[in-house]
């Protein structure tokens, strides 16, 4: 490794000055359209590099003396430090390969990211090489490796009580996953994986802990087809998480500001110029756009007295690095309600007895069912209560298939007005058991089984359409890798329930389903989607 | 076992008889006929996890070597014109100076998740040297092959790591749907720039030498109305009828709206190929043709592409048709029906290529045909060559050459056909 010393910009002197007051004289002063009830205002946006290359992810010292922050300026990218007082650039990892994603350490050293490809794919492959991306801690020019391997880890942050590195991993996956790690910030230490990402399509990147150590903020893409969105849960229960920015809302890169009551991340709303830094309340979830003048802003961190932002702009062409004050008028706090609105009831339960099969509302109202000539299968037409909007529903059964065939096993149904395959739950002719909503254009969204389904012995599934319209699946008490995003059908009166088969036949189980309900909410032992209200707001 | 060696025996007679059959045919009309052109489109990647039976790679996709090797597999099936993929959605496999950054590169652009899966997920074509693009060009060049380009434009139907660079850095033209929702996997050709970007792509393929561009509209995400409620879409319709656009975005009158845009973009396309000074020639891909151009039209609703106009206004050198809704229990009979129909469509406008195809993602490629007639591999791809031919097509397009997909004995049987009765084009009806 080398150190290398530039000298871009003399002590923030003439020439960044008067750069700064040209570009931050449009930008003064100016606050962004509807805010939601928090209303924030940037003061004049300054350079803090210029010169060539791209400069990226910057984060400010805890001594608020020094930016770090990744650059290209030499081909790959370097990791360097700008001095603010005196506009001073040092590459601190220079050299080749790519040094990326600094984090700094409360006591001033810096992890980073470090990775080094050498050769093609197949020839790594075949040398089964580790040279996939690691993390290493870089420490008064000393360099430790904290992780290595044939992975990808990135985007660390260090936990506030600087004992451990937080990131984003794709250590022991085989798809598009990529899920959060720890590693003690100790040599020699284990990484352990905190939370797993949505089977092979889903990803959580740039994970940190708030200042006082209880939440967890990372940034999610739940499918291809959704946008990046800011999640957080509490330190202890990662399984229960909230978004906090819409689903019609590009949102990624999350920092916590300093005293944790705001969340700096790059954003994007139809309408916008282009990508931007919003600010986030979180407990109330009101947004506000920062008005940083022309090109893509991106990537904010938060000086240490949180009166700052630095970010990323490419208003010259290339990504270099501004900063700017920020005053905010924080909305009022947030209703709180005494009991958030758990509703979890159970629509339609099936029951056999003395010859009849029927359909058992929640009000004890029983429903015949037709039951098909010879076989196991039934179907309930206009079931009461399985209008579910766009709100939570599951559907809970135990199915035993036989054998497998070549064609789709249908072991529950529901047919409404706004999709004939409303959502499903069956068997693939793979032996896969999927189970599946819709979108609001009637698309497919579905999650599916690890493992081909076992045969001839109950099984136990649990389909969960989430709020959000992300859609799970449990067999024998199991999450299941493979989810789906973007389920946000609103489902109005169903015209029928149909268990073993299609609603007008076909598409048989070949086996028989040994129980069966459905109806509103997540039931008992199965890890909820949070509300915002009920994750700050500490509401039950 | 008599049986059915009695029954290759019939077969491999038949197959003689025609063979000589139309070898006279061709030779007969030698006098003005053309080469039939048999198009093989080659996705490298496909062939990058490829071991031998001792658990070696055969082919390293991110050189020389290893693309010439994969090059000389493609060629046993008789291909004369190789369409190569430019990209993986939209991440360039080549040296894109225009999406050169941000970082393609996982997981340097922290909004793109990296692909895990051995070898697939540590290849680099965006960045392999030499330029894999112009390398296989000149390779094509030197074996008397054409060569061009197999653009499968934004194909972000799957992966996140698909999605373009230039589209990341862009969320001002992404798609939006009827809900609002917006996507990074579609910049829009409603907005000026998006059209601007896509066209100077173009121009680094001219300057690497394409000669024929294949636009493919079959892979998804860059062609879809339901994604296309974008503000200049919008503000165009409520000037044109004064009201506000349906919400479903499968309605028949947006779907042809919106192929207006999509139709503007392919001209200004021919035309940026026109003004290079060069002969290039513009393909097009077109799936799921009906049997009637009364029936709905399946381009039309699900890409919002009128192919019938590009090929009415000469916008198109050559149609090439990927799939048809051939009958099940009709399946020759019924696909030969609508090749007629589509050549009549033509009309001698442009050339019409019909798919040999192992691709099966919409259940009408070679397998579904084994399927329904209960033939072989090699059996259904001699068919459906000979069909293309006896309708009068150009050529047949080979879609999904990957490593083995077709088997040795269909490659066999193809190149025969088309360096013997298939050599040259049959005369038009």
């Amino acid at each position: 490794m080398k150190t290398k010393t530039r000298w871009r910009c003399g002590a923030l002197g003439i020439g960044c000055l008067l750069c700064g007051l040209v570009i931050g004289g449009y930008a003064a002063q100016r606050t962004q359209g509807p805010t939601d009830g928090l209303s924030c205002q940037c003061d004049r946006v300054v350079p803090v590099t210029t010169g060539a290359g791209n400069d990226t992810e910057a984060v400010w010292s805890p001594d608020g003396r020094r930016i770090a922050f990744q650059t290209d300026a030499a081909g790959d990218l370097d990791i360097a430090v700008v001095d603010l007082a005196s506009g001073k650039v040092t590459t601190l990892v220079g050299g080749v390969g790519q040094a990326c994603y600094p984090a700094w350490t409360q006591d001033g050293a810096l992890v980073y990211v470090f990775g080094h490809h050498i050769g093609t794919a197949t020839q790594a492959a075949a040398a089964r090489a580790d040279c996939g991306y690691g993390l290493r801690l870089w420490r008064d020019g000393a360099t430790q490796v904290l992780t290595q391997g044939y992975w990808r880890d990135y985007t660390p942050s260090v936990t506030p009580d600087n004992g451990a590195v937080l990131y984003a991993s794709t250590r022991g996956e085989d798809g598009d996953g990529v899920s959060i790690w720890r590693v003690a910030l100790a040599p020699g230490a284990a990484a352990e994986r905190l939370a797993r990402s949505n089977g092979d399509l889903g990803g959580m990147v740039q994970p940190s802990l708030s200042p006082d150590g209880r939440f967890m903020l990372w940034a999610q893409l739940d499918d291809f087809r959704q946008n990046w969105r800011l999640y957080a849960a509490r330190a202890t229960n990662l399984a229960e998480s909230a978004f906090l920015t819409p689903r019609t809302m590009g949102a990624y890169a999350p920092r916590w500001s300093p005293d944790g009551r705001l969340v700096a991340f790059t954003g994007f709303r139809e309408g916008d110029p282009g990508w931007g830094i919003y600010l986030l309340e979180p407990r109330s979830g009101a947004l506000s756009r920062l008005e940083t003048g022309a090109g893509q802003s991106r990537s904010p961190a938060w000086s240490p007295d949180g009166r700052e932002l630095v970010f990323e702009n490419n208003r010259t062409g290339a990504y270099k690095l501004y900063r700017t004050r920020v005053t905010c008028r924080m909305p009022p706090p947030p209703q709180q309600t005494a009991k958030a609105s758990w509703v979890v009831r159970t629509e339609a339960r099936l029951e056999r007895s003395g010859g009849a099969t029927e359909l058992v509302a929640a009000d004890g109202k029983r429903l015949a069912g037709k039951v098909a000539q010879g076989r196991e299968a039934v179907t309930f037409e206009r079931p009461p209560g399985l209008d579910f909007g766009t709100n939570v529903f599951f559907v809970k059964m135990t199915m035993t298939v036989d054998e497998p065939t070549k064609d789709v096993q249908m072991a529950a149904i529901g047919r409404y007005a706004e999709h004939a395959l409303g959502w499903q739950m069956y068997v693939d002719p793979g032996q896969r058991i999927w189970f599946n909503a819709r979108n609001p254009q009637g698309d497919f969204v579905g999650a599916r089984s690890d493992a081909p389904v076992a045969l001839g012995r109950p099984v136990n599934v649990l389909g969960i359409r989430e709020e959000g319209g992300i859609v799970r699946l449990y067999v024998d008490g199991k999450l299941q890798r493979r989810r789906g995003a973007g389920a946000t059908m609103a489902y109005g009166p169903a015209l029928s329930l149909s268990l073993g088969q299609w609603p007008g036949g076909g598409a048989r189980l070949n086996g028989r389903v040994e129980s069966f309900e459905c109806g509103r909410g997540y039931p008992a032992g199965v890890p909820r989607q949070v509300t915002r209200e009920q994750l700050f707001g500490e509401v039950e | 076992m008599g049986k059915r060696f009695l029954s290759v025996k019939i077969v491999g007679l038949a197959r003689t008889v025609w063979g000589l059959a139309l070898i006279g045919v061709c030779v007969l009309g030698a006098g003005a006929a053309e080469r039939f052109e048999a198009v093989a489109l080659v996705d490298s990647l496909d062939f990058a996890a490829s071991k031998d039976k001792a658990g070696r790679f055969l082919f390293d996709t991110e050189t020389p070597a290893g693309n010439r090797a994969l090059l000389e597999h493609v060629l046993e099936t008789g291909a004369n014109t190789i369409l190569w993929r430019n990209c993986a959605g939209g991440t360039m496999r080549y040296l894109s100076e225009e999406t050169r950054l941000p970082w393609v590169e996982s997981p340097l652009d922290k909004r793109r998740l990296p692909d895990s899966r051995p070898v697939y997920g540590w290849l680099r074509y965006y960045q392999s040297e030499p330029d894999i693009i112009r390398d296989i060009f000149g390779f094509c060049k030197e074996k008397g092959l054409n060569a061009g380009i197999h653009w499968p434009f934004e194909e972000t139907h799957w992966h996140s790591w698909t999605i373009g660079p230039w589209n990341l850095d862009h969320p001002q033209y992404w798609g939006v749907s009827a809900d609002g929702q917006i996507w990074s996997g579609r910049c829009s050709l409603a907005y000026p720039e998006v059209v601007a970007h896509k066209l100077r792509l173009v121009d680094e393929l001219l300057e690497r030498g394409m000669d024929h561009l294949f636009i493919d509209t079959v892979r998804d995400g860059g062609w879809s109305p339901l994604d296309e409620y974008v503000r200049p879409e919008v503000e165009r319709w409520r000037r044109k009828y004064g009201t506000e656009p349906p919400q479903d975005g499968r309605d028949p009158r947006w779907c042809a709206f919106v192929a207006e845009t999509t139709h503007a973009y392919l001209v200004a396309l021919r035309r940026h190929l026109n003004a290079s000074g060069r002969k290039v020639r513009l393909m097009l891909g077109v799936f799921e043709i009906a049997p009637s151009a009364d029936q709905p039209d399946f381009m039309l609703i699900t890409r919002s592409i009128d192919w019938r106009r590009l090929v009415r206004e000469g916008v198109i050198d050559t149609l090439v048709v990927m799939t048809v809704k051939w009958d099940t229990a009709r399946p020759f009979e019924s696909t030969r029906e609508i090749y007629r129909n589509i050549m009549e469509t033509c009309g001698g406008r442009c050339e019409v290529l019909f798919p040999v195809s192992m691709y099966n993602f919409s259940k009408k490629g070679i397998p579904s045909y084994q399927e329904a007639v209960k033939l072989s591999a090699p059996e259904v791809a001699e068919k459906l060559l000979k069909i293309a031919w006896e309708e009068g097509a150009d050529g047949i397009c080979m879609e999904c050459v990957d490593y083995e997909n077709y088997s040795a004995e269909t490659r066999a049987v193809l190149r025969t056909a088309l360096d013997g009765a298939c050599r040259l084009k049959r005369e038009a009806r």
